[in-house]
Order: C-alpha cells, then sequence, then structure tokens
C-alpha cells in the first residue's frame, strides 16, 4: 500500500525549475530515501508533500489526504524535522516536548523519548545551550512525539558527526521496526545505501534512478572505482586511452578518478604509463561502486560539488 | 484548548525570561507615571487633577508598545529564525498562536495598569471617579484592536528588522501625541489633527472617558467605533498576511 504518492509534480520558481515532473509512490513501512546533490529539489518536494508549499501542477497525495487541503488532519498523523534546527531557544528541553505534545490529541510520555536518544539529564537545560548534535537529536525526536504514522526527515543528519548519525540510523530503524514508514531527504551516499530500503536519485528537479540501493549499484556491479593523484600534469585522454577504462573524471588539482569492469590491468597500464612518463602516483585506491558512481555514472556529476 | 493552554504557557515562560522586557515593562509605567505625574502634580486638565488624567494615557502608551514594539517584533523575529515553521508542521492553528500572544500581552498590560494606577493614586493622591468596569471594557478592546495591528505588522514587513523599525516608528508618535502625556487641547492645531488620525487617540479617549465620567461605547461612540473598526480592518489584514514561514 501506498503512503505518499506522487504524480507529475511540478514546482517552478520564475525560470527555476526547482522540481520538474515527478512521479513516485513510498510504501507503507520503508524508508525510503531522496537522494541528490543541494539544489537538486529534494527540499521543494518534500515540502510540497509535507503541505508547506502548493505544487504549480501534479498529483500529490499523502496518506490517502491533500496536504493543502486536509493540512491539520494529516499534521495530526505525521512527524516533520525540517532541514534547519529552529526551537525556541529560551524554552528547556522538557518544556519543548510538552508544548510540542500539547499540539496533538495524544502525545508521547516524554520522559521515554528523551531516554530513547540519552538526554535524560538535559532535560532542564535550555535548548540554546545544547550542542550542535544534541540540537539535532531533540529536533528528531519531537517529530515522535504523537507517535506518527510517517516520518519527514530532511537531512536528519547533515553536519553531524559519524558517531551520532549512526545514533539517529539506529533510532529511524527503530521508527520502522515499529511500523512507521519513514520518508528522508540525503547528500550522503552512505545514508542512502546503508540506511534507505528504496532510493531516488534526484537531480535538477528530476528522478533520474529508483531502485533498492542494492539494485541500482548492481547495475554497475563489474566497475571498479579507482582513484589517485598525481604530481605533474596529465591528459585525461591519456587514461581514456587505457583498455578496458569506462570513464575518467578530471577532479583538478591532479586527481583522477577511473571507473573500469575490472582493475587489474588497468592498473598494470597505469603504473606502466606512470613510470614512461615519469610521474608518481599517490594515493592510489580501488574500491567497489557506490551510489556515488551511480550518479556520476547518469550525470557524469559528483553529489558534492 | 490543550494547544491553546500549552502555548499561553509557554509564551508567558518566554516573557519571564526575557529580562529586558520584564524590566522595562514595570520600569516604563513607574518612570512615566513618577516623571510626568511628579512635573504636574499639582496640575488641572479641564475638571480633574493632572494625575488623575495622566492614567489613561498611561495605559494607551503600554498598550502601543506591548503591540507594535513587543509582539510584532518578537512574531517577525521568530518567523525569521524559522521557528514558526516548525509549529506551522503540526496541527496547531495559526489563532491558538495568535490568541496566546494576545492572551500573554493582555495580562502584562493589564499588571502594567494596575501599576500605573496605584502609583498614581498612592503618590498624587489621582481619583479613578468613573467606572473601572467600562475602563477595563475599552482596554480589552483596544488591546485586541492594537494586537492584531501588530501581527498585521509582521506580516506586512517582509524581515524581523523592517517590522523592530516599523514598530517603533508606529508606536513612538502615538505615545506622545495621542493625548497621553499631554492633553490634545493644549496641542498646536497641525499635532492635534495629526493625533486625530492616530488610533491610540481614541482608545486613550475611550479610556480615559470611562475613567473618569464612567461613560461606555453610548457615551463615546466616536472611540468605540474607531476601535471596533481597526480591529475589523487588521483581523482581515492579519488572516491575510500570516506567514509560517
Amino acid at each position: 500500500m501506498s503512503v505518499i504518492q506522487v504524480q507529475d509534480l511540478r514546482k517552478y520558481y520564475g525560470e527555476v525549475k526547482a522540481v520538474d515532473g515527478i512521479s513516485f509512490a513510498v510504501r507503507e513501512g520503508e524508508i525510503f530515501g531522496f537522494l541528490g546533490p543541494n539544489g537538486a529539489g529534494k527540499t521543494t518536494t518534500i515540502e510540497i508533500i509535507e503541505g508547506y508549499k502548493r505544487p504549480d501542477g501534479g498529483r500529490v497525495s499523502t496518506l490517502g489526504l491533500d496536504p493543502r487541503r486536509d493540512g491539520y488532519a494529516l499534521k495530526e498523523r505525521i512527524g516533520i524535522m525540517l532541514q534547519e534546527t529552529s526551537l525556541y531557544p529560551d524554552l528547556r528541553v522538557g518544556e519543548l516536548l510538552r508544548l510540542f505534545g500539547s499540539y496533538y490529541r495524544d502525545a508521547v510520555d516524554p520522559d521515554a523519548l528523551l531516554e530513547m536518544i540519552g538526554l535524560e539529564e538535559k532535560k532542564r537545560a535550555f535548548f540554546r545551550d545544547l550542542s550542535g548534535g544534541q540540537k539535532q537529536r531533540v529536533a528528531f525526536v519531537l517529530t515522535l512525539i504523537n507517535d506518527p504514522e510517517l516520518l519527514f526527515l530532511d537531512e536528519p543528519t547533515a553536519g553531524l558527526d559519524p558517531q551520532s548519525r549512526r545514533a539517529i540510523w539506529e533510532w529511524i530503524r527503530l521508527a520502522r521496526e515499529k511500523g512507521k514508514t519513514v520518508f528522508l531527504t540525503t547528500h550522503y551516499i552512505e545514508e542512502a545505501e546503508d540506511l534507505c530500503d528504496r532510493v531516488a536519485i534526484i537531480d535538477r528537479g528530476k528522478i533520474i534512478a529508483l531502485d533498492t540501493p542494492k539494485r541500482l549499484m548492481a547495475d554497475l556491479a563489474v566497475e571498479q572505482r579507482i582513484e589517485f593523484v598525481i604530481e605533474g600534469r596529465l591528459d585525461a585522454a591519456r587514461l581514456e586511452a587505457i583498455p578496458g577504462v569506462a570513464r575518467v573524471m578530471d577532479e583538478g588539482e591532479g586527481a583522477f578518478t577511473m571507473h573500469a569492469p575490472e582493475a587489474q590491468p588497468v592498473l598494470k597500464s597505469l603504473i606502466t604509463l606512470a613510470e614512461t612518463e615519469g610521474f608518481t602516483l599517490r594515493g592510489l585506491t580501488v574500491e567497489g561502486a557506490t551510489l556515488e558512481d551511480v550518479f556520476i555514472q547518469l550525470t557524469g556529476r559528483r553529489i558534492r560539488t | 484548548m490543550k494547544a491553546l493552554a500549552g502555548q499561553l504557557r509557554t509564551e508567558l515562560t518566554l516573557f519571564l525570561r526575557d529580562k529586558t522586557i520584564v524590566f522595562f515593562s514595570i520600569f516604563f509605567p513607574l518612570v512615566t507615571v513618577a516623571f510626568f505625574g511628579y512635573l504636574n502634580r499639582e496640575g488641572q486638565v479641564g475638571e480633574v487633577s493632572y494625575p488623575s488624567f495622566l492614567i489613561a494615557g498611561g495605559v494607551g502608551m503600554v498598550v502601543a508598545s506591548a503591540a507594535f514594539e513587543n509582539l510584532s517584533t518578537v512574531l517577525a523575529r521568530q518567523r525569521a529564525a524559522g521557528i514558526l515553521k516548525r509549529l506551522g508542521g503540526t496541527p496547531l492553528r495559526i489563532w491558538t498562536l495568535v490568541g496566546a500572544k494576545v492572551l500573554t500581552a493582555t495580562l502584562v498590560i493589564l499588571v502594567q495598569a494596575l501599576i500605573m494606577a496605584t502609583a498614581n493614586i498612592l503618590l498624587f493622591k489621582a481619583e479613578i471617579s468613573g467606572s473601572i468596569f467600562w475602563g477595563l471594557v475599552a482596554l480589552v478592546v483596544g488591546i485586541l484592536a492594537f494586537t492584531t495591528m501588530g501581527v498585521a505588522l509582521a506580516g506586512l514587513c517582509r524581515n524581523a528588522d523592517v517590522a523592530s523599525a516599523a514598530g517603533i516608528a508606529i508606536a513612538l508618535p502615538m505615545q506622545f501625541l495621542c493625548g497621553t502625556i499631554f492633553p490634545l487641547e493644549e496641542m498646536p492645531p497641525l499635532l492635534r489633527h495629526i493625533a486625530h488620525a492616530l488610533p491610540l487617540t481614541y482608545l486613550v479617549d475611550a479610556l480615559r472617558g470611562a475613567l473618569l465620567t464612567g461613560g461606555g461605547p453610548v457615551a463615546y461612540p466616536l472611540d468605540w467605533l474607531v476601535l471596533l473598526g481597526c480591529l475589523a480592518v487588521a483581523f482581515v489584514v492579519a488572516v491575510k498576511t500570516f506567514r509560517w514561514e
């Protein structure tokens, strides 16, 4: 069953097509991710589905409701974490949870939520005095205060250290185990790969791929990624000429990324090339494909530019 | 009701935690009374003593300040900070949020009015010879009209800085021109004309009329009509311009 249904969604800002004909459906109980670079249209799309913004075209149904017309009924059943964490700075953490609980017909016990995110001892701390990571945890846990069916998380772990990021991933998985559906946006490859059941890759207002992370990468499964830095100058065409190389990206300042189905013969040729041309290879790494490579293959650009 | 109670508790808490605003909310009426009341403690305005005259004017000044300086600026600032946007993601109704803010302003103004009246009565033997009941009704109608204008102002202003500057630019002239401290009859004609174009003049007049003569809407129809008219227009503008972000 689809929890979110989006058909040919469009949102224009003057000449800019922020969302340019997007269609997808989010299934009940899954963690669905929007992966794409900044400015791809992720936030605009999520805010239309939440009911913040009015679309210029297309149809949206969230939990079977029209997010603009049935806004209050919808908000009773969803939890929202915005990209920017803005809450009353002069309220204490416990007061914030109590306040948000008062907005809903039924609210979860705030203490249990604080215990889950490990901030019980911060209950009396002012929100403004929390660290960035702690603020983000509070913003996250507020999405659960009404025990919602559907969570919207716009870049939930942006700017967090790896440890805090993994903690939030755990709580998101816990929400899924309790039967909640999660729709999140991210520009972190690992977040999409490790956390999401399905990922839509979005670029310039369009969905360019949508599947499970495994299947998205399986299309590139035979490819290896070879990265290195050289001292001196080298024309990327010389690398493209190596037999077995699928793609070369010149990252600037002597850094290159190559994709190839088989790493071994390419490495051999690369080392031979380095010896004959007299340049040194530094930081040579070989890795399997990631969702980043899927993005590169589809757009010719990196997600984080 | 649960949301209104929760929001009201929050607004009161936030007000009490803002030490600067709390300080000025008490300091301002006291200084106004002490300074102008003392200067004219022997003065007469028509048939009443100046300190008796000053009570309504001082309360009017406080209402203008609460609506245009505190409420609209704080609202615009919370909107700019993204706080309102997050609230817009919950079932909280706009009018629950605004209602809690108006109720908080009302409570604060009532306390300020009490301070002002008490100080004037105790220090300078001011008298309330009219009707406290009609005075309170006029005050509540005035607070509703002015706070709604404050919400409308926040909606009309693009950002918090503009709202803050506009609020002061609107409140300050009213606080001095509208028959608050100086009787309108003693002002130059030009200033008197300006005063008649400003809504605070009508609140102060209605309030003063009630406190000194005991008259309500029947006795001062123009004042009450202007206040209710301002309330109606401000309500429409406030609803049309309110934004969560």
